[in-house]
């Protein structure tokens, strides 16, 4: 038997791997001798990914986390939800349950870059942000950065979320499926030739309109559906080929034969990605310009399309509003690693088409029409450092540049990591960082049920921000960690949709602000050991902006305190999950009057009787929203149906109905005036069952 | 109680009480607010002013009797409104038929004062209130002359026509308002749909057009008046954006009050009998 050894792994959970390793003998001669031999069994634990993320990176503002520990916070309406669960981490607030996105440390809602396999994502919700669009059985874990981010990572000011499907090594089919009382999600994947090539592929439908078409057709006539798919193959030369294809898509659709013309409408919404990519790494990289390039180097090389399409049609097209991205990309990495180094080098090339066009104003968006075809550019180089063992230090550069938008923007990013000792580290980050897209929804409406996104041009600038950011990092355990950041964010640039565009007039779309946000956050974290998991996130941020006027301004999003409680309790039968959530509110703008905007009708001369009420307004965002708090819950049995998992759970939305107001509606034509807050979601009980096998 | 437990039950104490606020309170009356709306128009041969308090939660009445309301021209000659006064017709309860009159509503006669308004002239409105408020602005009328009054009846399928129109940019216009006004032939002083628009020097209406209140532009059966006006920078400024809550009242280009004091001129001026 010719020297060989042959090395079992076994993943019994996220964080234990036993290894046993057999070894048929040191000698190469042939040994025609068959005897048993006793081996001896390895067992050791493998650190968990985030702390040799800890050990190995400064990290600053990064937080990984699995999918799986993602969704064990409570559902919501019984769907487990990526995106929603990433509000609760610190550094994050959401504005309310009706608005898409989330703020990340004082920043706008706009700034933050959604990326699933590296592909750029603009809309990543349903039902106007009442839930994310990503198949959660297909997310495998996600890198969440609130700050401070690396060189590669280009285009948002605020934060990145880098999301990662799923891929099923093992042979056969295995899936699974989650039925609501809202949704059904079907996901299933297998692993091919070894795991050198994997499948998974995964939907998800709401069939609320199905049901009432039981009782009326076409009386509910709104449904939503997403379809996800991730390949992976390793070709012939050890190149590894990943494909991801992503599509999601809102209907609300009346056009049954019962109704009238004037009653139809057709408002669809939705993403779509295809993306591919090629790598290589190799193990004996040759020399560069006789320069070594490390130990080992991969080359990755990648291609998407990306697209977001709104399309409302309402009363034989009294109002119109469509609004499209196609972003065509390539990118490319070379990364060297070495034993104190690894360097990347790449660029990304972006063609970038955006359209918007609607024809009648409301508070949600202009009546503009706004058209963008823009080139953007980017390259970074950047230097991953590990000069001794107490010092981790990362280096790069960055610049973006946009056709039309003025000189290359070269952003320096700079993140060290000192350890104080194995378990304890000090880290600190600074940077610069540019954005060419930009949403039109404003930060001062409480509802955002659609970011429509333009691009950057002679009358949008790039926005720019700078970011200076301390934190402490500690490990308690090898299952519970610390840390505690703070940031400075400063706003040389930034824009913001003007609610007084003239249609008419082209680039007064938007206004110019500035300002700043300040402030810490904090996490300590229960790892998934034992039989609690969860975390405790607290955010402080503080932000002011400036208008054109220099006039100053506290945001719509500056939320100063936001206390998040997630945990998760796994017995042998029933798993039971909680949050709870504490938040300050936001600020709003009082309205101090009102009176009756008449109508001139020019034909009779005469004002018509028929009024529009005008609000008038105090200083902006000089009132605040109170204090917001909810408690979710769910419990989960688990169980075993002919050798496949089954758990139904009960899932319980704001469990004590906690009346969180959002936005004010005022009445000063009562005497005495009032004000009727306008709640967020009551208490919602859900039902579903989740099958795995 | 010992700490724990004394904590959990201010806790849950919080909760319940959040859980059972109702989100309706009262709130402080605001600082009372003139709003002054009034447009100057070249095919009229009176302008309308409308006076009224802003609505501030008090019990005081909206409307403004007694005020002191004068234009000036160019020429400085002063005219003087008179107060249009409401009066109470059975079987319409408080909706006066002719929107020209109710209390508030004052009415500067150009004809029998014997003033033309001229085009590009710049007018001045002065109010004075009887507890001393005093509001002023100005206008600048568009620099067109006054457009033929050609409402001869002319036949307009809904199904099957489309509105076209178009016309020569105007001298100090900011704008051009496109307003479609129906009515029934019965009852011409009702207005069963008023449709409005801005635009540039031309307009494309379908016949099956709906406005966003989902009402037909042009109702079968009904006759409809359409009317382009060029409209000054004060008037377009006012009214085209839509009435947002967050942003607030649209910039005042008044003095001492809320409002508008802008003109109108006439362009075209069309009568569709729909069928």
């Amino acid at each position: 038997m010719a020297w060989h050894s042959v090395m079992l792994a076994a993943r019994s959970a996220p964080f234990l791997v036993l290894l046993s390793t057999l070894a048929f003998g040191q000698d190469p001669k042939p040994d025609t001798t068959r005897r048993p031999v006793t081996l001896p069994t390895i067992q050791t634990t493998a650190p968990r990914d985030e702390r040799v993320v800890f050990e190995q990176k400064p990290n600053v503002g990064t937080i990984t986390i699995t999918g799986r520990e993602l969704t064990s916070a409570p559902r919501f309406f019984g769907e487990a939800d990526v995106l929603r669960a990433v509000r609760l981490l610190p550094g994050v607030t959401a504005r309310n349950d009706y608005s898409v996105g989330m703020n990340v440390r004082g920043g706008e809602a706009d700034q933050n870059l959604v990326l699933l396999d590296g592909y750029p994502i603009y809309n990543p919700f349903h039902m106007g942000g009442l839930f994310g669009a990503f198949v959660e059985p297909m997310v495998d874990r996600v890198e969440f950065m609130t700050g401070g981010f690396p060189a590669a990572y280009g285009g948002r000011l605020s934060s990145v979320l880098d999301v990662r499907s799923a891929v099923e090594p093992r042979p056969d089919i295995h899936g699974r499926a989650d039925v609501s009382l809202i949704a059904t999600t079907v996901a299933v994947g297998s692993g091919m030739q070894g795991g050198r090539s994997t499948w998974t592929v995964a939907g998800r439908r709401t069939y609320a309109d199905k049901i009432a078409d039981i009782y009326k057709k076409g009386s509910l006539p709104y449904h939503f559906s997403d379809a996800q798919a991730h390949v992976t193959r390793v070709l012939p030369g050890s190149i590894e080929l990943a494909f991801t294809a992503y599509d999601n898509v809102d209907h609300l659709t009346q056009s049954s034969e019962e109704t009238s013309n004037a009653d139809q409408f057709h408002l669809a919404w939705g993403n779509r990605l295809l993306g591919a990519t090629l790598s290589r790494t190799f193990d004996d990289p040759p020399l560069l310009l006789g320069i070594a390039l490390g130990d080992s180097v991969r080359v990755e090389q990648r291609v998407s399309r990306s697209r977001f399409d709104v399309h409302m049609q309402l009363f034989e097209n009294a109002l119109t509003l469509n609004n499209r991205v196609i972003d065509d990309r390539v990118a490319g990495l070379l990364a060297s690693f070495s034993a104190r180094h690894t360097r990347r080098v790449g660029y990304d090339l972006a063609w970038q088409r955006f359209s918007f066009d609607a024809n009648y104003p409301l508070i949600l968006y202009p009546s503009d029409s706004i058209v963008n075809r823009n080139t953007t550019g980017g390259v970074f180089i950047d230097d991953l450092w590990r000069p001794n063992q107490r010092l981790v230090l990362q280096t790069g550069v960055r610049a973006d540049a946009v056709s039309n938008g003025g000189p290359p923007i070269v952003q320096p990013r700079m993140s060290a990591k000192y350890f104080v000792n194995g378990d304890l580290a000090v880290t600190a980050a600074a940077g610069q960082f540019a954005q060419s897209t930009h949403s039109l929804a404003r930060e001062d409406v409480p509802i955002r049920a659609l970011d429509f996104w333009v691009g950057s041009g002679p009358d949008a600038p790039m926005s720019r921000a700078q970011h200076y950011i301390v934190g402490v990092e500690r490990w308690f355990s090898r299952s519970r960690a610390l840390r505690v950041e703070t940031f400075y964010k400063r706003y040389p640039s930034l824009i913001e949709q003007n609610p007084n565009s003239d249609p008419n007039v082209p680039g007064d779309e938007f206004l110019r602000i500035h300002g700043y946000s300040y402030g810490a956050d904090l996490m300590l974290r229960q790892f998934e050991t034992g039989r609690f998991a969860g975390w405790l996130a607290y955010s402080l941020a503080l932000s002011k902006r400036f208008d054109a006027n220099g006039v100053a301004f506290d945001p719509g999003q500056d939320r100063r305190h936001d206390l998040n409680l997630v945990g998760n309790w796994t017995g042998p039968r029933y798993t039971v999950s909680a949050r709870f959530n504490l938040a300050t509110g936001t600020p709003y703008t009082v309205i101090t009057g009102q009176f009756n905007r008449r109508d001139y009708d020019p034909s009779r001369h005469v004002f018509e009787f028929s009024t529009m009420t005008q609000f008038t307004t105090g200083a902006r965002n000089t009132e605040r929203l109170p204090l917001a708090q909810r408690l979710d819950f769910s419990v989960t049995r688990n169980g075993h149906i002919f050798g496949t998992k089954v758990a139904p759970f009960l899932s319980v939305m704001n469990v004590y109905n906690a009346k969180n107001v959002f936005a004010y509606v005022f009445d000063y034509s009562a005497a005495p005036p009032k004000r009727v807050g306008l709640p967020q979601f009551p208490v919602f009980p859900t039902i579903g069952v989740s099958v795995v096998w | 109680m010992s700490g724990k437990p004394r904590a959990a039950a201010i806790a849950l104490a919080f909760a319940l009480l959040s859980a059972c606020a109702v989100p309706e309170e009262p709130i402080p009356i605001a600082p009372r607010q003139l709003v002054v709306q009034a447009v100057l128009d070249l095919g009229a041969q009176s302008c309308l002013i409308s006076l009224e308090w802003m609505d501030n939660g008090s019990r005081v009445h909206g409307q403004v009797t007694g005020a002191n309301v004068s234009i000036t021209t160019l020429d400085g000659r002063v005219i003087r409104a008179t107060e249009d006064v409401f009066i109470y017709t059975p079987g319409f309860g408080n909706q006066p038929r002719d929107s020209a009159r109710w209390n508030g509503m004052y009415r500067v006669d150009l004809q029998k004062n014997g003033v033309a308004l001229l085009p590009g002239a710049t007018y001045t409105l002065d109010v004075r209130m009887l507890d001393g408020t005093h509001a002023t602005g100005t206008t600048t009328m568009p620099a067109v002359a006054n457009a033929p009054d050609d409402r001869e009846l002319s036949r307009f399928s809904d199904l099957r026509d489309t509105l076209r129109l178009s016309w020569k940019r105007v001298p100090g216009a900011k704008s051009y308002q496109v307003t479609v006004r129906a009515y029934t032939k019965d009852a011409p002083e009702i207005t069963e749909s008023f449709y409005s628009i801005f635009t540039d020097t031309s307009v494309t209406i379908a016949g099956t057009a709906r406005s966003f209140q989902n009402d037909p532009v042009f109702p079968f059966g009904s006759r409809v008046d359409v009317t382009v006006v060029a409209v000054d920078d004060n008037y377009y400024t006012y009214f085209h954006p839509s009435v947002d809550p967050l942003a607030g009242a649209a910039p005042s280009r008044l003095t001492g009050a809320l409002g508008l004091f802008g003109s109108v001129a006439p362009v075209v001026i069309r009568r569709y009998d729909v069928r």
